[in-house]
């Protein structure tokens, strides 16, 4: 199971790109209503997906390898940026401002790609590698958020 | 594992990938004055000095500095490994391709072999630089990333392009003997388009068109298809060349089949990206495939009618690498200014999507499509090449100004 927070995590990565690009539909068709209800299940689940991050999988990285300073505090770094943007997507969705929306949900895709890439690539395959052994255990916890 | 590309400095100062990427319209610029100063009967002689030197003003110019800046952007993401760190390296590869670029270009069109020899060394040991400093890196990263197999097969060849770009370049001034010009340059030409700028577009594509567009993720089995059909051609065409190169039509069909299966995988991919929304950079990828498709049927044809050979390779090198490397720069430069400008702690700043200006960058790629369409046609028609022509100029100039706006708010709220 040396893999498994790798993959837990990389597809919940892809179910947020999901829901961002279902919101884009939806705003595209100007279809408003709908498209608030969907940033807010994004602004959800992205939130879910930083909060796994930030609350059990870094502490528990950090703690074995003591990169304290190291990539985790990039990351945590990067998701305040994803914070702010998913903020602002919402109010532009819900003030049915469609350019600036589109405008905001470019940037957040983006930026979004390039952070998960370099998790993917690098923080999630130093992740598996050394916290394997407690890998199903950090994956349930993430689970319950 | 290469941790370092999560250091606090996530990539490189913002005047890396943006001091090459400002310089290539500048080479597009001058590629469609020299085009339009040149017949269209003379381009069609492959191995003619004029014509040889357009290709290198292009090649060289638009091409290789535009790819330079973005893997020093991108080598970080991609693959976990941070070059261009060391500024005054990068100003030094930089200042020798700026200064070689033209003076290689111009010798050669003009037949000054001083200024040929001059601009050669400078070209060289600017690229050899730039090599040495990545190369050691490239191939010690994870195999098991997306981009990692094929990102080693461009940067070989590139030195291979390098080694034999040189020693044809010395046999063409006369300081050594080639026997058989020809077939070194054939050799070159492979090795530099197919091996380094291929390889590189095929490795990048592999992890950013799901990236960027939401589409479905290339299949485990067509990522290692596509780099195991690519470095077999490639080692077949050398083993072909040197050994039976009456041959190597064969290595051309491995090679049409790399082609064809990864414009049809990438095609399949961007119609069904969930991202639906009007997107000038998609339509650039799109130009993209499609002349990269027309390159390989006009190749075969080539087999009939042999101009068809010279149409093949600028379909391939103005078509494909040059409309794909445009819309990557239309991606990259808004990206970084916002990146740049949100993680100095500014917030009030333009999204991406307001840096430069979409309605100008449309005008643009539709310029530069016209372009296209028009050149191939001169072929036939030699009158239009001049059309041809002054529609290139502008159209680089209008993607000079594009890219200036970007730079302009960057400047503005830094």
């Amino acid at each position: 199971m040396s893999q498994y927070i790798s993959i837990y995590l990389t597809e919940d990565h892809r179910h947020c790109d999901m829901l961002l690009a279902q919101a884009e539909e939806l705003v595209s068709e100007k279809k408003f209503k709908e498209a608030v209800s969907a940033v807010e299940e994004f602004s959800k689940a992205m939130m879910n997906h930083l909060e796994r991050e930030e609350l059990i999988l870094f502490p528990a990285f950090e703690e074995r390898t003591s990169m304290v300073n190291g990539p985790t505090q990039v990351m945590r770094m990067e998701h305040e940026q994803v914070r702010q943007l998913v903020k602002q997507l919402g109010e532009a969705a819900s003030i049915e401002n469609e350019k600036k929306f589109f405008g905001l949900s470019e940037t957040l895709l983006i930026f979004v790609q390039q952070h998960n890439s370099k998790e993917e690539q690098m923080l999630y395959q130093m992740a598996d590698k050394h916290l394997g052994d407690i890998s199903a255990e950090i994956v349930a916890k993430m689970k319950d958020i | 594992m290469n941790t370092s590309s999560l250091s606090l400095d996530q990539g490189p100062n913002i005047s890396v990938p943006f001091r090459f990427f400002y310089t290539a319209p500048l080479f597009f610029i001058f590629f469609a004055i020299a085009l339009f100063f040149t017949p269209i009967d003379v381009i069609e002689l492959r191995f003619n000095s004029q014509t040889v030197s357009l290709v290198h003003l292009f090649t060289l110019g638009v091409l290789t500095l535009i790819m330079f800046g973005a893997l020093f952007q991108m080598l970080p993401v991609l693959i976990g490994v941070v070059v261009g760190g060391n500024i005054v390296v990068v100003w030094f590869i930089y200042l020798l391709l700026l200064f070689g670029i033209p003076l290689f270009s111009f010798g050669l069109y003009s037949q000054i072999d001083i200024l040929m020899l001059i601009g050669t060394f400078s070209v060289a040991i600017g690229i050899f630089i730039f090599l040495v400093n990545i190369s050691i890196d490239v191939f010690k990263a994870d195999r098991k990333g997306k981009s990692v197999p094929l990102m080693q097969v461009s940067i070989a060849s590139l030195w291979m392009a390098l080694l034999l770009g040189v020693f044809i370049s010395l046999g063409r001034i006369g300081i050594i003997e080639i026997e058989s010009y020809e077939a070194l340059s054939n050799f070159h030409i492979v090795i530099a388009l197919f091996g380094w700028a291929f390889s590189l577009i095929v490795s990048v594509s592999l992890s950013i068109v799901p990236m960027f567009y939401v589409t479905p993720e290339y299949t485990p089995s067509c990522r290692r298809a596509i780099p195991f059909i690519i470095i077999g051609a490639l080692f077949l065409f050398a083993v072909l060349f040197f050994l039976y190169p009456s041959l190597s039509i064969v290595a051309e069909f491995v090679i049409t089949q790399g082609i064809l299966m990864y414009a049809y995988q990438t095609i399949k991919r961007l119609r069904r990206r969930r991202r639906k929304i009007p997107d000038v950079t998609v339509s650039y990828w799109y130009t993209s495939m499609l002349t990269l498709l027309l390159s390989v049927i006009f190749w075969w044809i080539g087999y009939i009618e042999p101009l068809f050979f010279t149409l093949s390779f600028i379909s391939f090198s103005i078509g494909f690498l040059g409309s794909l490397l445009q819309g990557m720069i239309y991606k990259i430069i808004p990206f970084l200014v916002w990146f740049h400008l949100s993680s100095s702690g500014k917030w009030d700043i333009p999204t991406i999507k307001e840096i430069i200006d979409e309605e100008d960058m449309w005008v643009q790629l539709r310029l530069y499509q016209l372009f296209i369409v028009l050149f191939l046609l001169s072929f036939f028609l030699p009158l239009i090449k001049i059309v041809a022509a002054s529609i290139l100029a502008i159209s680089s100039v209008s993607l000079l100004i594009n890219m200036v706006s970007g730079w302009k708010i960057y400047i503005s709220i830094r």
